[in-house]
């Protein structure tokens, strides 16, 4: 006897669903075409541009003191540093620091934040110090990098020692002096040898000289500490203007340095003038060595007076801007003020910057509840509401409807969406790129590992003839080049095979974010035949373990398990399937968002012996150096907007190189949620991309988040807690913000007009559906028949034991209505289809006993009466036929 | 066509007798005597003309479709009912050994068709095993578990269904329970005893919510309206029970969905493939006595072909009653 354990779709059903979504399909683009226009005038939040939340200009000069003892000023700038936001930041965040009027940067190196970075000529020294104004001392400003802060040199280079504007005591070969020398740093400066020590002053009074080499640095400090370092050495361009983000570190990071809600820290920014000098010390007054904007060469070095290695000198720091910083209420309060157990959301990640700024606006009040968000995969949050483990999901698209499933109702609580974030420096040393193109057929690219990521050999290229013709890498992809104009360069550089410009880091685990994106890639047909197999104008093909992969599908799996022929000994021990490491796709989309902050790829790179142990390994690709940075990922709209990473522009329409191109914007996020159609009452909001395509303007990363809830089965308080988080999420929880309980960067607000107006009110019917707990939600024309039976839900509560929480098969609310996926409602008085699917207004407080339609209950008293005619027929046949003939 | 083939060849065809053409009447005959007491003698019956070809095979594919239906009434209404009670005295006979043994399954994912409990209903005097799942074929050896809902004796909902006319029916009476009927239920984790609530039918309210850590029984059939109520059972029908006393839990893994088949009032259509094939196994075995036939006297034939013939249209009769829904 076949069984199979999953229940089939039924085919009514699934014929129903299809001709009701072709019809919405049609609707929708109907009505999205004449709403279009209306949409790009219609009053959208703007973004928060235009008003810096710092900006101050300072006249900063460098002065000499001639021998006549008059001082001549040898430079003079006036700069302009500006700040785009320093009120309640987070741990991590990024803060864009820009300036104008600063001197051009020469002798430009790649890695900023190391030490290299200070050794440029003209830098632009940032730093995050605690205190304000003029609390902020060089002691207080954090470096990773001890060799920052201890600084020697031959006295004969030592210009700080001719320091204009140095104590006594700071222009001494020796500082501090001999005899209080600090004994874990080994020696002190002398006549041939002058040493300057900057300590570190901890958050908790302790004094760490953090000298080189020695052990005396707070846990934090060092090269291999746990996260990389913030400080930086930025460049100032031939125009005097420049710009970095800036990664702001709470005490949750950097206890040592402790910026916290209440030990308020600063931003210092210091133009380097280069020293203001004393006397005519042949050092001290150079000017740089290199040329403006022409990358550190040995052979030219550079002059030390006027690098960043001396920006705690006097005449470097009274240059100093501090930006002042209010750091965010710790969002973990929760944990210690509120002893309530939590009342726990489990799923979309989309939603955990707002979670986090949202959840201290429930805790610790006595008329809210302890509001807790796990993420995970949305499948199995589902999953877990369905068994009664989980309360409510946080979902984008509606779960698979299952037989026996209680009805469950979609509240929309926020607009977002993915993104796909990017950190790439335009090559030249020409600063970041502020704008990157990309194509659904470019992302299915990069996914489906049809960029080998190196050279292929020719053993290579004889198993893999689907590869041997592809480019490396995306970086000489023509297509990418011809959206990207600006990466295309003549250097050699850039045109090398890189790992990392083979892959998008993605999600290694299920999610939605992956299914909007498929469906964003499975909307476009240039990409559907690049996957299926069709060659590309310039020659490449897929990766033949992708091609013809069905999509949309709400995972990527690693589907090429081909072995590169031994690249070396250790691949040939332990052999690893060669795009499992160029994909390395990883757990959470806020490691991804972290690693591209950091420009850190996951990229297994090398695998090779460890020179100490002799054992294999595989290494990470390493931290990628500024000027040459390359990392694409996968990241939701609102990890994008806190750590400040810039994201795609995704084609919208068009075909080739041509079309729209859209970033996550409110505007675009909004354009796109004008399309969003509900399948049916209660239901999500789900975007269709084929409609998108006809949105030039909309965003097609836009995803909804949604409370998922049961519509019965709840007990009243659980009820009421959800209900109440709907409500607040949807009213206070929607003004954009950075204090507690408001909406971060990268969400929508969900508002009572504009495009947001229908979630607003589909949010409130459903929570005060959820609160009434009274079955499946009916158009209110229909009044509900309840009985007088006490309004106790149906089903064991969801807090028995997991073996109880299979839900009660005759609550039988119709499967598909159940899910609201893609069924339309019935209304009461349509006919009842066979099966125990009928479908009325409160069926979930009545018993709704399936009932056999036609002969379906008759069978035996059919067959008896068939049997009978055969036998009666018979001879009454046999007495027709055989007649007599009449005489 | 076989039909015809076989009338052909015996030539003894109820067509074929030849009749008596004017004969003599016996005077010694009563009929006879009769007539010569001054009764018009009947005129001798014309000769009834052969039956045309085509109404003989009318004729006959008449009576093997009223001998089909026949028998599937007999077989689903009378003879099922003792394939069930040999069913149930197997498996009575296998899930004791396992009760003894401690092996009887108490949950996870069981094998469909395996005993998992005794069923007692001690008003009804009934006693059946429940065995797991509830497609049409799992019911023909008695009542069946649902697979997506706990074990009788659980914290949660029960179900169990069972036919209610054919094979045995054996849930034919529980609509007749009362409220407070007992209903004893042995698993591998015990006795349990249920209290019945009442009878459910469409359009009644829901039972209340269980208390947490509360066990219901729900016992499911079919049952007709009207005047043909007795043998056309056409909705649902439900018995629920409390359970007395404390509730068990059971290992986790228990199908989380189960095929529409094994839903209420369903049939299983994924016999088809078995149907055809047991279709095909009568088919050639009617063929085959029909050969045979030329050969062997017809006493022998019988003898030999009745088995096989009884035993083939058991086994379709038994593919076939899995189309009709699982209840009735």
């Amino acid at each position: 006897m076949t069984r199979v354990g999953v229940p089939r779709l039924r085919r009514g059903a699934a014929g129903v669903a299809l001709l009701c979504l072709t019809t919405t399909i049609l609707g929708a683009g109907y009505l999205g075409a004449s709403a279009a226009p209306a949409v790009a005038a219609g009053p959208v939040v703007a973004a928060a541009v235009a008003d810096p939340a710092y900006e101050v200009t300072k006249t900063l000069t460098r002065v000499m003191r001639q021998p006549d003892g008059t001082d001549k000023e040898v430079d003079s700038r006036e700069v302009t540093v500006v700040a785009d936001r320093t009120t309640d930041l987070q741990g991590r965040q990024s803060v864009a620091v820009s300036w104008t009027g600063a001197r051009p940067t020469a002798s430009v190196q790649g890695d900023l934040s190391s030490s290299s970075g200070q050794q440029q000529e003209y830098p632009v020294i940032i730093l995050q110090c605690r205190g304000v104004d003029n609390q902020v001392t060089p002691e207080t400003c954090w470096t990773t990098d001890t060799s920052k802060r201890d600084t020697s040199d031959s006295a004969f280079y030592a210009v700080w020692t001719h320091d204009l504007y140095a104590s006594d005591l700071d222009r001494s070969v020796s500082s501090p002096a001999a005899d209080a020398w600090p004994t874990e740093c080994d020696s002190a400066g002398d006549a041939t040898t002058a040493r300057h020590l900057v300590p570190f002053l901890g958050a908790d009074g302790t004094k760490y000289w953090s000298c080189n080499g020695g052990h005396s640095s707070p846990p934090e400090m060092g090269v291999g500490s746990a996260l990389p370092p913030n400080e930086l050495g930025a460049i100032t361009g031939l125009d005097g203007t420049g710009g970095m983000p800036f990664e702001v570190r709470t005490s949750a990071e950097n206890q040592s340095l402790g910026c916290s809600a209440t030990v308020p820290c600063s931003i210092v920014v210091i133009p380097i003038m280069g020293i203001s000098c004393r006397d005519a010390d042949r050092q001290c007054v150079k000017e740089a060595k290199g040329e403006p904007g022409v990358d550190y060469s040995d052979q030219v070095g550079t002059n030390v007076a006027v690098t960043g290695a001396t920006w705690w000198s006097a005449s470097n720091w009274r240059n100093r801007f501090v930006i002042p910083l209010t750091i965010a209420a710790a969002r973990n309060v929760c944990d210690l003020l509120d002893a309530r157990a939590p009342l726990a959301f489990y799923g979309s990640e989309l939603i955990s910057q707002a979670a986090l700024q949202w959840a201290p606006a429930y805790c610790g009040k006595s008329d809210r509840f302890k509001f807790q968000a796990n993420a995970m995969p949305e499948a199995t949050a589902f999953r877990n509401l369905r068994r009664g483990i989980a309360t409510a999901a946080l979902v984008s698209y509606p779960g698979e409807p299952q037989e026996g499933d209680l009805p469950y109702a979609y509240a929309p609580i926020a607009v977002t969406g993915f993104a796909i974030a990017y950190v790439v420096d335009i090559p030249g040393n020409a600063g970041q790129l502020t704008e990157l193109r990309l194509t659904p057929k470019l992302l299915a690219k990069l996914m489906s590992g049809s960029y080998p990521g190196v050279p292929l050999s020719d053993a290579s290229k004889k198993e893999r003839p689907d590869l041997a013709n592809n480019p490396w890498s995306i970086n000489v992809d023509p297509e990418f080049l011809d959206l990207n104009p600006g990466l295309r360069s003549e250097l050699a550089y850039t045109k090398n095979a890189d790992i990392t410009w083979a892959s998008l880091l993605s999600l290694a685990n299920p999610s939605d974010a992956i299914r909007s994106l498929t469906e964003y890639i499975a909307a476009d047909p240039e990409a559907m035949a690049f996957l299926n197999g069709e060659k590309d104008p310039s020659g490449m093909t897929v990766n033949a373990a992708y091609q013809g992969l069905a999509l949309p599908r709400d995972d990527w799996p690693l589907l090429d398990v081909w072995r590169q022929p031994s690249l070396n000994v250790c691949d040939a021990d332990q052999p690893l399937a060669w795009f499992n490491r160029v994909l390395a796709p990883v757990s959470g989309m806020n490691k991804i968002a972290q690693d591209v902050l950091s420009a850190t790829p996951e990229s297994l790179y090398s695998h090779d012996q460890d020179p100490v142990s002799a054992l294999c390994k595989f290494t990470r690709s390493p931290r990628q150096n500024y000027g040459a940075r390359h990392m694409l990922g996968l990241v939701s709209v609102a990890d994008a907007r806190r750590y400040g990473l810039t994201t795609a522009l995704l084609r919208t329409s068009g075909t080739g190189t041509s079309g729209t191109f859209v970033g996550p914007e409110n505007v675009s996020m909004a354009a796109a949620i004008e399309t969003a159609t509900q399948s049916a009452l209660g239901g999500p909001y789900l975007l269709d991309q084929a409609v998108l395509r006809t949105h030039p303007d909309a965003y097609p990363g836009t995803m909804t988040v949604n409370v998922a809830a049961a519509l019965t089965g709840l007990n009243a308080g659980t009820a009421g807690q959800v209900s109440q988080f709907i409500d607040v999420a949807t009213t206070e929880g929607q003004l954009q913000g950075t204090a507690i309980g408001q909406l971060p960067e990268g969400y929508l607000p969900i508002t009572s007009t504009g495009a947001t107006a229908a979630l607003y009110t589909s949010a409130r019917k459903v929570a005060d559906a959820i609160a009434a707990q009274t079955g499946l939600m009916v158009e209110p024309v229909v009044p509900p028949v309840i009985t007088a039976s006490p309004a106790a839900p149906p089903v064991a509560q969801p807090a028995a034991p997991p073996a109880t929480a299979v839900s009660n098969p005759f609550v039988a609310v119709p499967p598909a209505a159940a899910s609201t996926a893609v069924v339309p409602l019935t209304s009461a008085g349509d006919p009842a289809p066979v099966g125990p699917s009928v479908s009325v207004a409160a069926a979930s407080v009545r018993t709704d006993a399936p009932r056999l339609g036609g002969l379906g209950g008759a069978t035996l008293p059919a067959i008896f009466g068939v049997g009978t005619l055969g036998l009666i027929g018979a001879p009454v046949l046999r007495q027709i036929s055989t007649r007599r003939p009449r005489s | 066509m076989t039909v015809e083939v076989l009338e052909e060849a015996t030539g003894a065809g109820p067509v074929r007798q030849p009749a008596p053409v004017g004969a003599p009447i016996d005077p010694s005959s009563p009929s006879g005597r009769r007539a010569n007491g001054g009764v018009r003698p009947r005129r001798p019956a014309l000769p009834r003309p052969p039956v045309p070809a085509g109404a003989s095979s009318g004729i006959w594919a008449l009576v093997t479709v009223a001998a089909l239906c026949g028998w599937f009434l007999i077989q689903v209404l009378g003879l099922g009912g003792l394939e069930q009670a040999r069913a149930q005295h197997v498996l009575y006979a296998e899930l004791r050994e396992q009760l003894a043994a401690q092996t009887a399954p108490t949950g996870g994912a069981i094998e469909p068709g395996a005993p998992v409990a005794i069923l007692s209903i001690p008003t009804l005097g009934r006693e059946q095993v429940v065995v797991e799942g509830t497609a049409a074929g799992d019911l023909l050896s008695g009542p069946g578990h649902r697979r997506d809902t706990v074990l009788p004796g659980q914290v949660g909902v029960s179900l169990v269904y069972g036919r209610a006319l054919t094979y045995g029916g054996p849930f034919r009476s529980i609509t007749a329970l009362r409220p407070g009927d007992g209903i004893e239920v042995t698993t591998g984790q015990g006795e349990f005893v249920y209290r019945v609530d009442g009878v459910r039918r469409g359009g009644d309210p829901m039972p209340t919510a269980l208390k947490a850590g509360g066990s219901r029984l729900t016992l499911v059939t079919a049952e007709g309206q009207g005047p043909m109520a007795a043998v056309a059972p056409t909705s649902a029908v439900y018995v629920d029970a409390t359970l007395q006393g404390e509730a068990v839990i059971g290992p986790a893994g228990r199908p989380a969905a189960v095929p529409e088949a094994e839903k209420s009032l369903k049939g299983d259509f994924s016999v088809l493939p078995m149907l055809a094939l047991a279709l095909q196994a009568l088919l050639l075995s009617a063929v085959g006595v029909v050969l045979v036939r030329r050969h062997l006297p017809m006493r022998v034939l019988w003898v030999l072909a009745a088995p096989v013939l009884i035993a083939l249209a058991w086994w379709t009769t038994d593919v076939v009653v899995q189309l009709v829904p699982n209840l009735i």
